[in-house]
């Protein structure tokens, strides 16, 4: 009997799927080659079927009416349910209508939570139908257009609102320096008096996280989404303090699942998944925030198992502790730890990826 | 002796990047192959002056792949008798990348 690899079948499937990653690989190349040429995001606007001021389509769409918060940061699982409930639709390829007229609070965080998990959406089901509205609110409505999140969407509404008090989005798929030197820049301009060094801490900080996410978040092949693999910036000025705030996002597989854990840890984490998938109770992933603790510590949880790897967390983490930067925050996956308090939570609903949030005052 | 001074800010990038040259532009291992390796593998053994000021900043895995890759390849004692920075912005910097030079092994 002939091995199976040596059918003709089996040489033709392996024929097939070589072509289709060498047509991938060549994509991927080409659009590397020609992101690294501009500095300001997006380079690829994924135009979705949306018009935020459409009103006669409201009627066949299924309508999702947001809290009057959406802040991914400070109410994390009101925010996340909301998100969830467009996944739910989205994922059986429903037309869906959101609803964002009664919001009165709107964290530029959660925009780019929004538009990683369309990103998400799109990568995973190749279509995404989704309308909305803009906010009453004049504020969200002008934090909307300033930070240039309606420039992923098709609309009408004008988008000509820069301002010195928010950073427009900014998306790759690489490791770019320029891209820190932006977030610096804008440091310097809103924060004056600070020492070089200090300035330096932003531009670090920012490289890290890029080069955390290029290096790690989609590593898994489950995780790979090809020329979706990207990070989500924005920087903007506190209405209330004299600070500015930083957001970092990737949709990737998160830190529980990136970095090293030994075998004790990886069966906890295969119990967790399995509890997870049999139960709704999910108190039992408070591994995920003790995994992140431990990242940021510098535990020695490098994938790559070399002692001179796996500085950067650890180094977000120094700067945070010795008050370069302030208010150090991530979540990931089922793990919120907040580093200027030492808190680490668990939350009930997954975030997909990770972000990392601080501000510089 | 033959001395070589390279200002990182001018002479390689303003904007240093990551590790890796698969991450993105301006990576650590991309300034060791181009300005270290070769003064490195010249026969003279020129000492080299690496002057840190005025780039906009440096990430971990920058220097660690820079500095520390080096001394992977040379040794470390090679590197650190040969290579001489100068950092008025941020003298913790040097004390930084030495460290990643004495632990390049790990």
């Amino acid at each position: 009997m002939k091995k199976l690899y040596q059918q003709q079948e089996w040489k033709e499937h392996s024929m097939s799927v070589a072509q289709k990653r060498l047509k991938r690989r060549k994509i991927d190349k080409l659009l590397r080659q020609g992101e690294s040429e501009s500095v300001h995001a997006p380079h690829r606007v994924h135009r979705y079927d949306i018009n935020f001021q459409s009103k006669k389509q409201q009627i066949s769409r299924s309508r999702i009416e947001s809290p009057n918060v959406l802040d991914i940061v400070d109410e994390t699982e009101q925010t996340l349910f909301f998100i969830d409930r467009i996944v739910a639709y989205a994922s059986k390829k429903e037309a869906v209508f959101l609803d964002l007229s009664k919001v009165s609070k709107l964290s530029p965080e959660t925009l780019l939570y929004i538009l990683s998990i369309f990103d998400d959406l799109e990568a995973t089901y190749g279509y995404l139908n989704v309308e909305g509205n803009m906010p009453d609110d004049k504020s969200c409505r002008d934090m909307i257009i300033s930070s240039g999140f309606l420039e992923y969407f098709e609309t009408q509404i004008p988008q000509n609102g820069n301002s010195d008090n928010i950073t427009k989005i900014m998306s790759d798929r690489l490791v770019d320096g320029r891209f820190a030197s932006e977030a610096k820049q804008f440091a310097m301009a809103n924060i004056k008096g600070k020492s070089p060094r200090e300035y330096r801490a932003i531009y670090e900080m920012m490289i890290e996280c890029m080069s955390n996410t290029i290096g790690h978040a989609y590593i898994s092949r489950k995780y790979d989404k090809g020329d979706m693999n990207k990070w989500w910036f924005i920087a903007y000025n506190s209405q209330t303090e004299s600070k500015i705030n930083f957001a970092f996002l990737d949709s990737g597989a998160g830190i529980a699942k990136t970095i090293y854990t030994t075998h004790k840890e990886k069966a906890r984490q295969v119990m967790n998944q399995i509890m997870s998938i049999m139960s709704v109770d999910t108190t039992h992933q408070e591994f995920d925030k003790l995994l992140i603790l431990s990242a940021l510590r510098g535990e020695f949880r490098t994938r790559t198992r070399y002692g001179y790897r796996g500085k950067g967390l650890p180094k977000m983490y120094f700067h945070n502790q010795n008050g370069t930067i302030h208010d150090l925050k991530v979540i990931s996956n089922f793990g919120y730890v907040n580093c200027q308090n030492s808190q680490a939570e668990n939350l009930s609903r997954q975030f997909k990826g990770t972000l990392l949030t601080w501000s510089f005052s | 002796m033959l001395q070589v001074t390279i200002n990182i800010a001018n002479d390689f990038s303003k904007t240093p990047g990551a590790r890796t040259k698969k991450e993105g532009p301006h990576s650590g291992q991309e300034f060791r192959e181009k300005f270290l390796e070769k003064y490195f593998s010249d026969p003279s053994k020129p000492s080299l002056v690496i002057i840190l000021d005025g780039a906009d900043g440096y990430a971990t895995s920058f220097l660690e792949e820079a500095f520390g890759g080096l001394a992977r390849q040379f040794g470390r004692d090679e590197v650190l008798s040969r290579i001489q920075f100068i950092s008025h912005e941020d003298s913790i910097l040097i004390d930084e990348i030495k460290g990643y030079i004495n632990e390049a092994n790990s």
